[in-house]
């Protein structure tokens, strides 16, 4: 019969993807900012915990350490919190403005009720792009860099986005 | 105020890294609320740092890492054999292709249609997401969430209970295997009930009858003297069936 997992603070020796000491390094100068980040968009402790470990098991499978891990971790958070939107149908969990940690709470509140209104409409890229820039308020500049696509492409996409938001508002209820 | 003409959070997070831009750190120079607002980060990046959930949740990241890695391949032998033999290796393969269909008898889900293979071990975990502990002992009214892995089509988990009764676990209610998510987490969670369990998996590609697998687990059961064991108690291969994990569900004082 299988083992149990065993649940310990010590490092194995070694995996098979990234060294244990390098995903070790890792994760001490990085899982900071992305449990902070998750939390900032889920609003929850026990779901931005859970993101975190995800996103660093799977940064563990790679062969090589990303070249740019901020980058690729924000894209990696990204991708994890629209997932488990996704399963939640686009329902947040909990009001972002009760999220400890939460910079602006007010604003991001009100930038999830307008997302919440288009999700159904956006297109996976959509749905990061104006998570980037609705929740985490970058620049389009740093929105391109983080998903690797044209500038250009951003700002169409975010005026796409931002037409699509004013005409549901003048939608009748 | 206006963050626009500010750090980013991303900006932010890459001078906390150590991977600043040139245009990050000549605002940072000339900009005292951003080098304000880059020490109220810090501190609260560290803060989470220095928290006993961030020590337990690097341990259990760098635990599920080391157990997801597969095991090292074997080397490749040196190619010494004869061309004779790869063509009578071939030769067998080709034979074997041409005979399966007359085996028709058996029942069609019992063959691995060739898109989806096995990933590695079949696994089924109980795991308590309250404090990430997995396949211990749990007290009455934890709630816990099963998890699978090393497949990624269909699963139906069943039960068996210290008398020999066998019920389906998840898909709850549902008359076949269900679809297995992405993350491997069965939903939704389950609240732990008094009295140990054994659990079966058995996961496959078309629907596995959940009925049949329930009454062939439970009379694989009865046929059984003592305690439900994974030995004694494994019911016939069920048509559709690609593989099994099993576990168990230990109740008691637990860690609470």
């Amino acid at each position: 019969m299988r083992q149990p997992i065993e649940m310990s603070a010590r490092e194995p020796a070694s995996v098979d993807g990234l060294e244990q000491g390098e995903l070790a390094r890792l994760y001490t100068r990085h899982a900071p900012a992305v449990f902070a980040r998750a939390r900032r968009l889920l609003g929850d402790e026990t779901q931005a915990w859970d993101v975190t470990h995800d996103v660093f098991v799977r940064l563990a499978a790679r062969r090589k350490p990303p070249r740019a891990p901020v980058r690729y971790l924000y894209r990696a958070v990204t991708n994890a919190c629209i997932d488990r939107w996704r399963r939640a149908d686009g329902r947040w969990a909990v009001p972002l403005d009760e999220a400890p940690g939460t910079r602006d709470p007010r604003q991001a509140a009100l930038a999830r009720s307008v997302l919440r209104a288009l999700w159904a409409d956006l297109d996976e890229t959509d749905r990061r792009i104006a998570v980037l820039r609705f929740v985490d308020g970058l620049p389009q500049r740093e929105i391109a860099s983080i998903l690797g696509i044209w500038r250009r492409t951003v700002g169409r996409r975010l005026d796409r986005i931002i037409a699509r938001a004013r005409a549901l508002a003048e939608e009748p209820s | 105020m206006n963050r626009s003409t500010h750090l980013s959070a991303y900006a932010l997070d890459r001078l906390v890294a150590g991977t600043p831009g040139d245009r990050e750190q000549r605002h940072l120079a000339a900009c005292d609320a951003c080098r304000a607002r880059l020490d109220a980060h810090r501190e609260t990046l560290q803060a989470i740092a220095h928290t006993p959930e961030f020590a337990r949740q690097r341990g259990r990241v760098l635990a599920a890492a080391a157990a997801a890695a597969p095991r090292p391949r074997p080397r490749p032998r040196p190619r010494r054999r004869s061309h004779l033999l790869a063509a009578v290796l071939a030769l067998a393969a080709a034979l074997a292709v041409v005979v399966w269909p007359d085996r028709g008898s058996g029942p069609a889900g019992l063959t691995p249609p060739d898109t989806l293979r096995p990933k590695g071990g079949f696994v089924l975990s109980v795991v308590r997401p309250a404090d990430g502990q997995v396949d211990g002992v749990f007290p009455a009214g934890a709630e816990v969430e099963l998890r699978v892995g090393g497949w990624e089509a269909a699963a139906l988990v069943l039960a068996l209970d210290v008398e020999g009764r066998a019920s389906v676990v998840w898909p709850a209610g549902a008359a076949r295997s269900g679809r297995i998510a992405s993350d491997g987490r069965l939903s939704p969670r389950f609240q732990v009930t008094p009295g140990d369990l054994l659990l079966l998996s058995l996961f496959s590609n078309t629907p596995i009858d959940a009925e049949t697998a329930r009454r062939a687990f439970e009379e694989a059961a009865a046929a059984c003297a003592g305690p439900p064991e994974p030995a004694c108690s494994a019911p016939p291969h069920q048509a559709g069936e690609i593989g099994r994990a099993w576990s168990r569900l230990r109740v008691g004082e637990g860690d609470r």
